[in-house]
C-alpha cells in the first residue's frame, strides 16, 4: 500500500514540492496537448463551436474514477490515505455558478491559463493577474462571505451517498453517461453549425466499449485489503512519532483551508484516527516557536485560567466558543484544552458540528501536558537523555512561572498516566493506581479457568494460542495482521488504547501478545512484569465481572510487519555469516541432547542465549532482568546495537521474549524474528544441522503436545 | 517562426498524432487542420497579432488526452494524496502581494493570515509552476506557442483583456469561495466523488452557458 504524501504529511515538505512540480508538468503537458492552451477553443464549449473541454474533462475523470476506484479496492491506496474536501453546498453552489461566469467571459479557467501563458497567450497572463487580484478581493471580504463560505456544510460527501445509489452504480452511470456525452458532442461539432468532422466513428466506438469494459473491470476486481482506510494508521505508527501525527494535521488544516464541518462519520473517523488530537510535545513545540497558524484556547473557568495557563492560550467559555472562533473557521490549528479531555472533546465535536474542520484536543489535556512536557527530569520514571532533560528544563522555563520550581504535585487524578516510552514494562503498582482509567485496556492471558476465579477488574481474558495457526504448513505461527486485528478489534481494543498485558506466569506469554500488537504497529502497550503473580503477591484486587465492551473495526496494517523473517531468509543470513543467529531454546535442545522435531541440533553458527537466562524470580513471580544486567550479559554477545540478529526458538513463543527484551528493552535496531524457528528449519532435510552430543529420538507424545493451548503456560518447564 | 523551427517541430508532432492517427486514419486529414482556424482561413491575417495562424498545429485527440490528463490525476492521488489544482497557489500570490503592499493587514486577516510566513512553501504553488512549465515545453515542440492575444477577428484587444481581467477576477473570488477551480475542485473532486465537486461542476456549466452568449463578441 502506498503511503501518500499527504498521509505522511509530507505534502509541503520538500519531497512533497518536488512531487507536485512534476505532476504538475504532467498535467500542463496534457492541457497543452489536449490544445487547452487556446482560449477560443475553451470558450468553444459555451458555444457549442468545440467541445473539446467536454470530451477531455470527462475522459480525465472517467479515468481518474476507475484507476482510483480499482486502486482501492486492490488495497493499493487506503481512502483516509487522500485529502478530500467536504461539500458545503452553499460554497460549492455558488462558487460553480460564479467560476462559470468568469470562465465564460474570461475564456480561461486557472489551469489552463498557466498553459495558455506557456503558450504565449497575453490574455491568459491577465486572466491569471486577474485570478490573483480577485483572491485577495475573497481575502478582504471574508468576513461578510464567510456564512456563505460555510453555509450547507456537510463534510466529506460522496455524490453517490448523495443519491443513495452505491459507488458502483454511480461509476457505472458516469461511464456510460460520458460516453453519451461523447457521441452528443461529436454530433455537435459535425452538425451544420460547425460541419467538422472530429475523430472517426470507429474509433470513438472503440473507446466507448474500452471506457465501458474498464468500468466493468474495475469494478469487479476483488477487494484485497480487509479493512481500507483503516490499514495505514497502525502501519504507520511505528515510523510516526507523535509530533509527525500533528505534522499532518496541521498540513490537513492548511489544505482544507476555507473548509468547515463533518458529520457524525466524519468526526468518528478523526477520532479513530487521532486526528482530533495534538499531542503535548507538539503543541509545546508549536507554542515556543511562536506557530502564527496556531489558536490555543483554555476552555476553563476564568479562575483557573488567571491561576495558570499555557502561555499564548485565550480563555473562551465554551458556549463562547462559536462565535469566539468564527473567524478561525478553517484557518490554521485550533488547539482546545482543559483539565482533560471530557469537556474540549464535546467542545471540539460541537464545533466540528458547525463547520469546524481544524479543531484539535490537547492529548490528557493540561495534565498530560504537565505530565509530559513539563514534568522535572529527575521525577520521571525512564531514564531521560541529556538532550531530552534540556528540553524538559527549557520547557519548564518558558512555560512556567519562576517561583514554580519543582511541580511534583501536579493534579493528576482521573487521567492516564501512560510511562514516557512505549511499550514498557510495568509494575502492579502502576496498573493498579491507572485501573479505571480511559483508555486503558487490560490483557489476562491465564488459563480461563484461572480468570474465571478473580481477575483484574475490567481484564479481558485471551488465549495466547489463539493468536497462532497454521500458515501454509507451518504450525504455531503468528497470525497475520488482519487476523490478530479482528481479535483485538473484537475486545474494543483500538490503535488509541493503551494495552496492559498480564500473563500468569511466563513472560514470554506476555511478550507473544506484544509480537502480535507490534505486527499491527500497536506501541501503545505495557508489560506488567510478573504477571498476575507480582499482581495476587502485592495484595491488588480482584474481581469475577466480565468487561464490558463493543466489537469496534479493526485496523490492520498492509505488508510485512518488518521483523519476521522466513526460512529462507535465516537460510541466506546464515550463508552470508555476518547475521547473529540467536536461538534461545534451552541448552539441551539447542545442542541436540533432547528433541521433540524432525531433527535434533540447531542452525550452525547458531548462539545459544537460552530464553529463561533473562528471566529471574522475584517470589513467586517469574520476571524479565533488571535492564543494566540484560545489557551487559548481551553486550557479550551482540557487539553493537545495530548489528544484524536473527531470533527464533522452536515455535516463535520463546524467541518473541528474547525479540521483546532486545529491541524495546535494550534498543537493538536490527532483530528479527524467525517464527517458523526450529520447528520448520529441522524439517527440511536439505537445510543443514549441527547437533553435537548423540540425539534422542523425538518422542512422538511431546510433537503433538506443543499445539496444545494450555502449554504456554508450561512451556518454561517443558522445554 | 521561422521555416527551420518548423523543421524541428515535425517529429513531437509526429509523435503526439501517431496514436490518434492510426485509429482515424480515415478521416485523420481534415482533423489536421485546426478547428480554430477553419473559420478564419478566408479572412486576411491580421497584421500583428495574429488570431488563428494557418501553420497552427492540430492538438491531440481529445479523448487520449483526457485518458492521459486522467492518469495524471490519478497519479497525483496515489503519490501525493491530493488531486491537481491551479488556484490554490494563484491565491497564495495574491497573499504575497498583499504582504507586499500591506504587510500588517495580510497577516491580520481571517484567510490569508495563516498562510504566513511563507505562503509559497505549499504544494500548489509548484505544482502550478509545474503546469507553466508542462504547457511552455509542450507548446513549443507541437508549434504551437505563439505571442498573442487570442480573439475573434473582429474584437478589440481592449475588449478582450477587459473581459478576461475581469473574468479573471470572479474566477478567482469563486475558486475561493468554492475551494478550488475546475482542476481542483471540478475535476479532481469529481474524480474521487465528490458531491460538491459534482455540485460544483453543475452550476459552473449552468452559468457557462447562460452568460456565454452576453460576452461572445470577443470571439468573433
Amino acid at each position: 500500500m502506498i503511503a501518500t504524501l499527504y498521509s505522511t504529511g509530507q505534502l509541503n515538505a520538500p519531497l512533497g514540492f518536488a512531487a507536485a512540480l512534476a505532476i504538475g508538468f504532467c498535467f500542463g503537458l496534457c492541457l497543452e496537448k489536449a490544445g487547452f492552451g487556446s482560449s477560443r477553443r475553451l470558450a468553444g464549449v459555451f458555444y457549442f463551436t468545440d467541445m473539446s473541454v467536454v470530451k477531455v474533462m470527462f475522459s480525465a475523470l472517467v479515468t481518474a474514477a476507475l484507476g482510483l476506484v480499482a486502486a482501492q479496492k486492490l488495497g493499493i491506496v487506503a481512502q483516509d490515505d487522500l485529502f478530500l474536501m467536504p461539500t458545503i453546498l452553499g460554497a460549492h453552489a455558488a462558487g460553480g455558478a460564479l467560476f462559470g461566469l468568469g470562465f465564460a467571459m474570461g475564456g480561461w479557467c486557472p489551469g489552463t491559463a498557466a498553459v495558455g501563458l506557456g503558450s504565449g497567450r497575453m490574455d491568459a497572463l491577465v486572466f491569471l493577474a486577474g485570478i490573483v487580484l480577485g483572491s485577495i478581493g475573497y481575502n478582504e471580504a471574508y468576513p461578510w462571505v464567510a456564512p456563505l463560505a460555510g453555509y450547507g456544510s456537510r463534510g466529506v460527501v460522496f455524490l453517490h451517498q448523495s443519491l443513495d445509489i452505491t459507488r458502483d452504480q454511480l461509476v457505472l452511470a458516469l461511464t456510460v453517461g460520458a460516453v453519451v456525452m461523447f457521441w452528443i458532442s461529436e454530433v455537435i461539432e459535425r452538425g451544420p453549425a460547425i460541419a467538422r468532422p472530429g475523430v472517426s466513428r470507429v474509433f470513438l466506438a472503440v473507446f466507448s466499449i474500452l471506457l465501458c469494459l474498464a468500468a466493468v473491470v474495475a469494478l469487479n476486481l476483488p477487494r484485497l485489503n480487509l479493512a481500507p482506510g483503516q490499514a495505514l494508521t497502525a502501519s504507520r505508527a511505528p515510523a510516526q512519532p507523535a509530533p509527525a501525527a500533528a505534522t499532518q494535521a496541521q498540513g490537513q488544516a492548511q489544505s482544507m483551508n476555507g473548509q468547515a464541518a463533518s458529520p457524525e462519520a466524519q468526526m468518528l473517523a478523526a477520532m479513530a484516527t487521532g486526528k482530533d488530537h495534538i499531542e503535548p510535545e507538539e503543541l509545546a513545540r508549536r507554542i515556543m516557536s511562536g506557530d502564527k497558524a496556531l489558536t490555543l484556547v483554555d476552555i476553563r473557568s476564568k479562575a483557573e485560567f488567571d491561576a495558570f495557563h499555557l502561555k499564548g492560550a485565550v480563555n473562551i467559555p465554551v458556549q463562547q466558543l462559536p462565535e469566539e472562533l468564527a473567524s478561525k473557521r478553517g484557518h490554521g490549528i485550533i488547539v482546545l484544552y482543559s483539565n482533560g479531555m471530557t469537556h474540549p472533546a464535546q467542545a471540539r465535536d460541537s464545533l466540528a458540528r458547525l463547520g469546524f474542520t481544524n479543531v484539535y484536543m490537547l492529548t490528557d489535556g493540561l495534565r498530560g501536558f504537565f505530565e509530559r512536557v513539563l514534568k522535572p527530569a529527575s521525577l520521571r520514571e525512564a531514564p531521560m537523555s541529556a538532550e531530552q532533560a534540556k528540553a524538559i528544563a527549557e520547557a519548564r522555563g518558558f512555560f512556567l512561572p519562576a517561583e514554580l520550581a519543582a511541580p511534583a504535585g501536579t493534579a493528576t487524578a482521573g487521567v492516564l498516566q501512560a510511562p514516557s516510552a512505549l511499550p514498557a514494562l510495568v509494575e502492579p503498582a502502576w496498573l493498579a493506581a491507572n485501573l479505571g482509567k480511559p483508555g486503558l485496556k487490560v490483557i489476562d492471558l491465564r488459563p480461563q479457568p484461572q480468570y474465571n476465579g478473580g481477575h483484574i477488574p475490567g481484564s479481558f481474558s485471551l488465549n495466547v494460542e489463539s493468536l497462532r495457526g497454521n500458515l501454509a504448513g507451518l504450525p504455531s505461527m503468528l497470525l497475520p495482521a488482519p487476523m490478530l486485528a479482528q481479535h483485538f478489534a473484537q475486545m474494543g481494543i483500538g490503535a488509541r488504547d493503551l494495552v496492559a498485558i498480564v500473563s500468569g506466569e511466563a513472560p514470554i506469554d506476555a511478550t507473544l501478545v506484544a509480537m502480535a500488537l507490534e505486527r499491527l504497529g500497536h506501541k501503545r502497550y505495557v508489560i506488567l512484569q510478573g504477571g498476575m503473580k507480582a499482581w495476587n503477591a502485592a495484595g491488588l484486587p480482584k474481581d469475577t465481572q466480565l468487561p464490558a465492551a463493543a466489537a469496534i473495526r479493526p485496523h490492520a496494517p498492509d505488508g510485512p510487519d518488518g521483523f519476521t523473517v522466513t526460512g529462507r531468509e535465516v537460510q541466506a543470513a546464515m550463508a552470508g555469516g555476518k547475521t547473529i543467529i540467536l536461538d534461545v531454546r534451552p541448552a539441551d535442545y539447542f545442542s541436540g541432547a533432547k528433541s521433540d522435531e524432525a531433527r535434533p541440533g540447531h542452525i550452525p553458527g547458531a548462539i545459544n542465549r537460552p530464553f529463561t537466562e533473562d528471566q529471574a524470580k522475584s517470589g513467586e513471580a517469574t520476571v524479565i532482568k533488571p535492564r543494566e544486567e540484560l545489557e551487559k550479559a548481551y553486550a557479550a554477545i551482540i557487539p553493537s546495537k545495530d548489528q544484524a540478529v536473527i531470533v527464533h526458538c522452536r515455535t516463535g513463543h520463546q524467541a518473541s521474549q528474547t525479540w521483546w527484551v532486545l529491541t524495546r528493552l535494550l534498543g537493538y535496531t536490527n532483530v528479527k524474528y524467525y517464527d517458523a524457528g526450529w520447528t520448520e528449519w529441522s524439517a527440511r532435510p536439505e537445510w543443514p544441522a549441527v547437533s553435537s552430543p548423540k540425539p534422542q529420538t523425538a518422542s512422538p507424545q511431546q510433537v503433538q503436545e506443543h499445539q496444545a493451548p494450555a502449554q504456554s503456560q508450561g512451556q518454561e518447564k517443558k522445554q | 517562426m521561422s521555416d527551420t523551427d518548423k523543421e524541428k517541430d515535425v517529429s513531437p508532432q509526429a509523435e503526439a498524432q501517431a496514436a490518434p492517427a492510426e485509429q482515424a486514419a480515415p478521416e485523420r486529414q481534415p482533423e489536421q487542420v485546426a478547428p480554430e482556424q477553419q473559420p478564419e482561413t478566408p479572412r486576411p491575417a491580421a497584421p500583428r497579432l495574429q488570431v488563428a495562424p494557418p501553420q497552427d498545429k492540430a492538438p491531440m485527440n481529445p479523448y487520449l488526452a483526457g485518458v492521459l490528463l486522467g492518469l495524471t490525476l490519478m497519479t497525483s492521488y496515489l503519490i501525493l494524496g491530493a488531486g491537481l489544482g491551479a488556484s490554490g497557489a494563484l491565491a497564495r500570490l495574491g497573499a504575497v502581494l498583499e504582504h507586499a503592499l500591506l504587510p500588517a493587514r495580510a497577516e491580520a486577516s481571517a484567510y490569508f493570515g495563516p498562510w504566513f510566513p511563507n505562503p509559497l512553501s505549499y504544494y500548489l504553488v509548484f505544482m502550478l509552476a509545474g503546469v507553466f512549465a508542462g504547457g511552455l515545453v509542450s507548446a513549443a515542440s507541437g508549434g504551437r506557442m505563439r505571442l498573442m492575444i487570442e480573439r475573434g477577428p473582429t474584437a478589440s484587444r481592449v475588449r478582450r483583456l477587459a473581459l478576461a481581467l475581469i473574468g479573471g477576477v470572479i474566477a478567482g473570488f469563486a475558486s475561493r469561495l468554492a475551494q478550488g477551480c475546475t482542476s481542483g475542485q471540478g475535476l479532481s473532486g469529481g474524480a474521487v466523488l465528490l458531491t460538491g465537486s459534482f455540485l460544483f461542476m453543475g452550476c459552473l456549466f449552468a452559468t457557462g452557458y447562460l452568460t456565454a452568449w452576453i460576452f461572445r463578441r470577443q470571439w468573433t
